[in-house]
């Protein structure tokens, strides 16, 4: 299992024999329910004004001014290859914590935070939908209601990626 | 063996007075060779010596104190004049002092590595017992001068002897011409441990800052003021909110209070800056100790004159033109300055004289590195390009004298044809100009063929906050750093002229490359096509360029924001700042501009 996924503390951690207690905040993205690690959140905020960056992926948005700190702002429709749409009242940036670094992703909406047991999540399928690269999928959890993409942001953003980065 | 010290405050204290002492001492015995005979100068470098020894003994650095204690005897000796001071002394003392900073550097680094120390003091301890009568005995048991400043020592072995007796400074005249011995005894001298001038390096501390009292209580002084302008402005506040004040009163109390507190900011923001400034002499002083080793090494007689070593400038420009400087120095001295033989044969004296001066000039500055020597042969560096390949015959002969100069700093230029230990490779000048690019500085050569060269760098004072030209690409706003913007004019369009696609402006007497921002930065034409454009002339470096842009914004200070690690090397781009309006603008690199449109005019 991934190593971004950090277990809640030792008390609530063990929960039976489920496995280890994992918050997850959920957001969605052209009607998929996607989620990341909680603790790599930092925050959420509604869409400011975004300087464009030139010369840098079609992804990139941009960037902005977060109390002072500048920092990139990835359009995740873009980033997954998806329709692009209109920004609305529930588009929100989700602020993250990526390799120590803090960088914005603009989602569709976000809706709440789960608690789940680690054991709930299953290893991606084979073949997966909507084009999202295989490999920044950490599994999927699949409860009676919800089909919960899991994603590793840590690997999104690899090294391969950034070296490509720095070549551009 | 990992440091076993209780007090943990006490190894600080011992440390940073240590590394003070010897940053001092190289440059206190380099001064002492030349005047051997002040007393004053002598006890100071005994005093720090002592001190050293005496701090080390208390807290149990064994080695420390070996080395220290051998150090001090013969300083000792040469204090009470039972021994003659000459270069060969000189030598050993020094390298036990790199040994000295190397033991120091390790306690910093919190291991205590055993290191080989007997090699130094067995040099040491003939001094010791030799007798001031036969000045000559010791300096053929004294293995050669180490040159422990410089990694070049085994190579130069041959042309030694000779260059030794040029050598022999006035405090040395007591010693007979004896001193010169056979090459063979130096050749099997072991390299001196390299690691003597890194542990030199690495003891300049960048992790702490000593402030003067004075500034500190002027910082105090200044976010007093702040604080009670911010009262001010939480008054004004309420008052506009209780509805005892009302919209025209409030709007010239809250203009009195934006213009006191824009002052107290600057002058804050002068006062921190001026913190952080640091004298450039934390630099030069390790300059006198190269120079003189460099000297030996290639057997030339040199006068280094420092002026203006109390310019201060921002410590992370200091840090930065260490190497630069460094490459500067070794280029002047190895192609620049002659041999004595030759200068004398050229009707010049036969030291030459290298100077380095720094002075504030506006927001930057200027560091300059001036030698008497040959100049630069354009003609030569010419064919030499040619023949590396570097440029075409047809290129050479378009050439102005400035381009001419400027091909020195072409990655694999080098007029030698055999890289030497100093030089050679084609890699320095490179390494200076991409340095100082990298500082926003620019560089420029003065030169005349017999009679010297000087190069001119012009450095900003602070990497943290810039002045900077705001301007607008099509809706867009950009900061372009000042301190790279020459001028700015506002054209008609139908001026331009195409050479080979390139755009160009006629530009008095120049031929001005034309680098539209609009295309560079893709950005969406909004506005309707207006004829008239401005250009901002930049240079970065030696190169010019002109950014066409649609309007200028006005000019503003900004801070510096990184784009993080993510967004590192976008093409052009050098940072970003935030405006008033809390709006993110990317400011323009200059470098990335001047080559990018280097590489367009490329195809003329």
């Amino acid at each position: 299992m991934s190593n971004a996924l950090v277990p809640m503390n030792a008390n609530e951690a063990r929960t039976g024999d489920h496995g280890e207690l994992i918050q997850l905040v959920s957001f969605s993205l052209d009607n998929e329910e996607y989620g990341v690690d909680v603790l790599k959140v930092r925050e959420i905020i509604r869409m400011p004004s975004i300087t464009r960056v030139p010369n840098t992926p079609h992804y990139v948005e941009g960037v902005i001014n977060l109390r002072g700190k500048v920092i990139p702002i990835i359009n995740m429709r873009r980033r997954f290859g998806l329709c692009e749409l209109e920004y609305d009242k529930q588009t929100r940036i989700m602020v993250m914590d990526v390799e120590g670094e803090l960088m914005g992703f603009i989602v569709d909406a976000v809706s709440e935070v789960i608690r789940i047991s680690s054991s709930e999540i299953q290893p991606s399928p084979a073949v997966v939908t909507s084009g999202i690269d295989q490999e920044c999928i950490a599994g999927v959890i699949n409860q009676a209601e919800r089909l919960l993409v899991l994603l590793d942001l840590q690997k999104m953003f690899s090294q391969d990626e950034r070296q490509l980065f720095g070549n551009l | 063996m990992p440091i076993d010290c209780e007090d943990q405050e006490l190894l600080e204290g011992f440390l940073a007075e240590t590394t003070e002492l010897l940053e001092k001492l190289d440059d206190d015995l380099i001064a002492l060779e030349k005047a051997s005979d002040d007393p004053e100068l002598m006890n100071r470098i005994f005093r720090s010596i002592h001190t050293v020894k005496g701090a080390s003994s208390f807290l149990g650095f064994d080695l420390l104190v070996r080395v220290t204690h051998k150090t001090e005897d013969v300083l000792n000796r040469l204090r009470k004049g039972e021994l003659q001071l000459t270069s060969e002394i000189m030598d050993v003392v020094l390298e036990a002092t790199d040994l000295v900073k190397t033991l120091v550097a390790d306690i910093k680094g919190g291991e205590i590595v055993d290191r080989e120390i007997n090699e130094t003091i067995n040099k040491l301890i003939p001094l010791l017992t030799e007798q001031p009568a036969a000045p000559a005995q010791p300096a053929a048991e004294i293995p050669p001068p180490t040159a422990a400043g410089s990694s070049t020592s085994a190579e130069t072995t041959a042309p030694q002897p000779e260059q030794k007796s040029a050598q022999e400074t006035p405090p040395a005249a007591a010693m007979p011409p004896a001193a010169p011995r056979p090459a063979p005894e130096a050749a099997k001298k072991p390299a001196p441990p390299k690691g003597g001038e890194k542990g030199g390096d690495d003891l300049s501390d960048n992790t702490t800052v000593r402030v003067d009292v004075k500034r500190l209580d002027d910082l105090m002084n200044q976010v007093g003021e702040l604080v009670l302008e911010r009262n001010r402005m939480i008054q004004l506040n309420q008052d506009l909110q209780g509805g005892t004040s009302d919209n025209i009163l409030f709007s010239e109390e809250f203009g009195k209070l934006a213009k006191r507190m824009s002052f107290v900011t600057s002058e804050l923001q002068m006062q921190v800056l001026k913190m952080r400034m640091i004298p450039v002499e934390k630099v030069f002083k390790k300059f006198p100790r190269i120079v003189r080793s460099l000297a030996r090494d290639l057997g030339k007689e040199v006068d280094l004159q420092i002026f203006g070593e109390e310019t201060e400038l921002d410590r992370s420009v200091v840090d930065e033109i260490g190497d630069p400087l460094i490459h500067l120095i070794r280029n002047a001295m190895d192609h620049g300055l002659e041999t004595p033989d030759d200068r004398i044969a050229a009707g010049k004296q036969r030291t030459g004289t290298l100077i380095l001066a720094a002075v504030h000039e506006g927001n930057s500055i200027i560091i300059s590195i001036k030698d008497d020597g040959r100049g630069i042969d354009t003609d030569r560096v010419g064919r030499k390009a040619i023949e590396k390949g570097l440029i075409t015959e047809e290129q050479l002969a378009a050439m102005s004298q400035r381009e001419m100069f400027d091909l020195i700093f072409l990655p694999g230029f080098s007029t030698k044809d055999q890289a030497s230990d100093l030089s050679g490779r084609g890699v320095g000048m490179d390494v200076v100009k991409t340095n100082i690019k990298k500082l926003n500085g620019l560089i420029e050569i003065k030169s005349e063929k017999g009679m010297g060269s000087e190069f001119i760098l012009r450095l900003p004072l602070t990497l943290a906050i810039i002045q900077s030209l705001l301007v607008e690409v099509e809706g867009e706003i950009y900061s372009i750093p000042l301190a790279s913007v020459l001028e700015t004019l506002r054209v008609d369009q139908r001026e331009f002229h195409v050479i080979g696609g390139q755009e160009v402006l006629k530009l008095r007497d120049m031929v001005l490359p034309l680098v539209r921002l609009e295309q560079i930065f893709n950005v969406k034409r909004c506005h309707e096509q207006d004829n008239f454009c401005y250009i901002v002339v930049i240079g970065s470096a030696d190169k010019r360029v002109g950014l066409v842009v649609t309007r200028l914004v006005g000019q503003q200070e900004v801070a510096i924001k990184s784009l993080g690690k993510y967004l590192a090397n976008v093409t052009g781009i050098a940072g970003s700042t935030i405006l008033g309006d809390g709006r993110v603008a990317l400011i323009v690199d200059p470098v990335g501009m001047v080559d990018g449109g280097e590489g367009a005019s490329g195809a003329r």
